[in-house]
């Protein structure tokens, strides 16, 4: 539970102390977030299937959330910036819902 | 594989490794089938070898710290795009804000000039109301003026009604700058004497052209239907725009695309003068005294 602990706790942090996010970061947030609940689904399912594993999460994690932003970047250097965000959202979309299938099989067997 | 041999058949051989139909499939296949991440099976497998029992994700420390940084991600992400939808909505309001400002301004002073002109024109029949030669002089400055469509006129002509087609149709089917050109060409051609479109008084140097989705009449945005007004000999006009081989291409036009397309007569068609008037670059040829005056007011 110190997980989702964490996650109310980020939130929280989030809310109140409100850090000013430099201008040109603002763009890359919504995909780094994005990639990050693709991780943490990720780890959720691995848990079920109780193949967990600590390092892994947070180096997938952590990768995640910069390679989506890199790739927006890039992309935005390359003037395909937003087609680069939809085919990242697209993919990313698609493992998040394949691995919350994944779980929602594991809690209600079905 | 039929050959002899152990020499394998190249062609065979090539299909074997030329496996792009499969690839371009096996990537999304992938993308919907192996959603656990193949690193945790290894870890699990290294783990399992150790001897050792997995950790719980949910009192993990590591996952604890990263879902402390998605929280704080989020709530930003969040907070920034609440934010920046206001602002972007109040630039645009601002913007549209401004926009109708100025072209009200650019409305009075408009009817400004309009009133100021007549002002002059009447302040000059006045000066040039004494001799016969002066009354010449004034008659011939007001034809000028008719000419150059300085100023407001009247008389009977031809309306022509041309519009978009019915909604529920993309861009290519609505009117085009060059339809209306062709429009006014066609009531030029017929012996108008004045046109306007929309009522903008079309003078010599006033264009029509498109502006993305719209069509600029002497720079001022106009939109469907466009109503052309010619003054003129009405038989002439109404003839060209009904049944003349000039108006051919265009009722094609119309008529393939769904435009909306109706010539009437007008008895009595009032035309304010055009805004543009000012000649920069061409002087006159003959005596410059009479035709000066007009055209640089």
């Amino acid at each position: 539970m110190i997980a989702f602990a964490g996650l109310l706790f980020g939130v929280v942090l989030g809310i109140v102390v409100h850090p000013t996010v430099p201008l040109w970061l603002e763009p890359y947030l919504p995909l780094a977030v994005v990639a990050a609940m693709d991780a943490v689904f990720g780890g959720l399912r691995a848990t079920l299937d109780r193949i967990f594993d600590e390092k892994v999460f947070v180096v997938s994690f952590l990768s995640n959330t910069l390679v989506a932003a890199l790739i927006v970047f890039f992309g935005d250097q390359l003037g395909v910036g937003g087609q680069l965000s939809t085919a990242i959202v697209v993919v990313l979309g698609i493992r998040i819902f394949s691995n919350v299938a994944a779980i929602r099989r594991h809690v209600f067997r079905a | 594989m039929t050959t002899a041999g152990d020499r394998p058949d190249p062609w065979v051989e090539r299909r074997r490794h030329d496996r792009s139909d499969v690839l371009s499939t096996s990537l999304l296949m992938e993308l919907t089938t192996i959603t656990v991440d193949p690193a945790y099976v290894e870890a699990a497998a290294r783990r399992a070898a150790r001897g050792e029992s997995p950790p719980d994700f949910r009192t993990s420390s590591g996952a604890a710290v990263m879902l402390v940084l998605l929280g704080l991600l989020a709530a930003v992400a969040f907070s920034h795009t609440r934010k920046a939808a206001p602002a972007t909505a109040r630039v645009r309001r601002g913007l549209v804000a401004r926009i109708q400002h100025l072209t009200k301004q650019t409305d009075a002073a408009g009817t400004d000039l309009e009133e100021l002109r007549q002002q002059v024109a009447d302040d000059r029949d006045r000066a040039l109301a004494a001799s016969a030669a002066d009354r010449q002089l004034a008659q011939s400055l007001r034809s000028l003026e008719t000419a150059a469509a300085a100023t407001a006129v009247s008389g009977p002509g031809v309306v022509l009604r041309l519009s978009d087609a019915p909604p529920a149709a993309d861009t290519a089917t609505r009117v085009q700058d060059r339809d209306l050109q062709r429009a006014v060409n066609i009531a030029w051609s017929a012996g108008a004497e004045a046109v306007a479109v929309n009522g903008q008084r079309l003078g010599p140097l006033t264009a029509i052209r498109q502006a993305g989705d719209s069509i600029l009449v002497d720079y001022r945005p106009v939109a469907s239907p466009y109503v052309v007004r010619a003054i003129g000999d009405q038989g002439a006009l109404e003839l060209a725009f009904t049944v003349g081989d000039a108006s051919s291409t265009l009722r094609a036009v119309a008529r393939s695309l769904d435009f909306g397309y109706a010539v009437e007569r007008g008895n009595n068609l009032q035309l304010a003068g055009t805004s543009t008037t000012r000649v920069v670059v061409a002087t006159p040829a003959g005596p410059r005294s009479a035709v000066e005056g007009s055209l640089a007011p």
